[in-house]
């Protein structure tokens, strides 16, 4: 039973801080990003584990970890509020080639950010060949440039 | 889906905002919850982690916070000579809860009473500082409750409470 509460607490508990730290975080991953990411895994196996390492605890944990994807996924399917809760909605950091300042500095990003994605996705030069950034749920930003740009 | 001007998107500002309004007091909350962390009210170091009582001549050193399955310790220091040996109770509630894994230097005896569980020491009737370390393994959660009395050579503490975290 303790392991089935484990997985369900730190599953919970990790979308929960995900979800509020923001996209950010997934999507524009630096180096620092990344050894965060490695951390929170390695603290969380611990905490998932505990001192139990037998093959039916790991089984256990696992199930319980997948039906809770699946569960979720369900959920959401079913509950168009849920899946706004649990994924959020796109934000426009550009919208008709105008900046939104406010959108930028609550997902902690910058024009240079929204850069890096305009010269991946179209090799655009400049901020005003932008018509529209979006930040998708999945945290990626897409870029649609203006016609002709 | 809604439609905005000339690209069709399910944008929800109101949505966002309350998104990031909530993110901001969740983040305050974490902030406190570090703050919490540090001052050592979730155990396992800090000021407030542990709690120092004396019991006649001895002085207790016992976690106000644990955490379920760590590992910790309690130690018992007594500052005076034991010709006769000593003699330390656990309080039955604390020892019901706290599995003793090692006690350094050993007891001589342990005796389980309806106190609790009595550790007898051999001791040397020289002076100087006697010190007794007991490694802990809290059992189970537990909200903060009292766990009863120490006892170190018939002096005891007073009724002290322990916090074992999730």
């Amino acid at each position: 039973m303790d392991s089935v509460i484990r997985g369900v607490a730190i599953y919970l508990l990790l979308v929960v801080i995900i979800r509020a730290t923001g996209r950010r975080t997934m999507a524009q991953a630096t180096p620092f990003d990344f050894v965060l990411l490695l951390i929170v895994a390695e603290t969380t196996q611990q905490a998932l584990l505990g001192d139990d390492f037998s093959i039916t605890n790991a089984v256990i944990l696992i199930v319980t970890l997948f039906m809770l994807d699946v569960g979720l996924s369900y959920l959401k399917r079913w509950s168009p509020s849920v899946s706004r809760l649990i994924d959020g909605r796109p934000t426009f950091l550009i919208h008709d080639g105008q900046i939104d300042e406010r959108a930028l500095k609550k997902t902690r990003m910058d024009t240079s950010d929204v850069m890096v994605a305009a010269r991946a996705q179209h090799g655009l030069e400049r901020l005003d060949q932008i018509k529209h950034a979006v930040l998708e749920n999945d945290a990626g930003i897409t870029i649609i440039p203006r016609p002709g740009a | 889906m809604s439609s905005t001007s000339s690209i069709d998107i399910d944008v929800d500002r109101r949505l966002q905002e309350r998104h990031w309004f909530i993110s901001r007091i969740l983040w305050v909350i974490m902030l406190a919850l570090v703050l919490v962390a540090l001052l050592g009210l979730t155990g396992s170091g800090g000021a407030l982690s542990r709690q120092h009582v004396a019991a006649g001549a001895a002085e207790l050193d016992i976690p106000r916070v644990g955490r379920w399955s760590a590992t910790d310790h309690l130690a018992v220091k007594v500052d005076q000579p034991a010709p006769n040996g000593l003699e330390i109770l656990l309080p039955a509630k604390f020892a019901e809860i706290f599995a003793v894994e090692a006690v350094s230097p050993r007891p001589s005896s342990v005796t389980a009473t309806a106190e609790g569980h009595r550790y007898t020491f051999d001791s040397s009737a020289e002076p100087g500082q006697r010190s007794i370390v007991f490694s802990i393994r809290p059992s189970r959660i537990l909200l903060s409750s009292h766990m009863g009395r120490f006892e170190v050579n018939g002096a005891r503490t007073a009724d002290l409470p322990i916090a074992v975290l999730p």
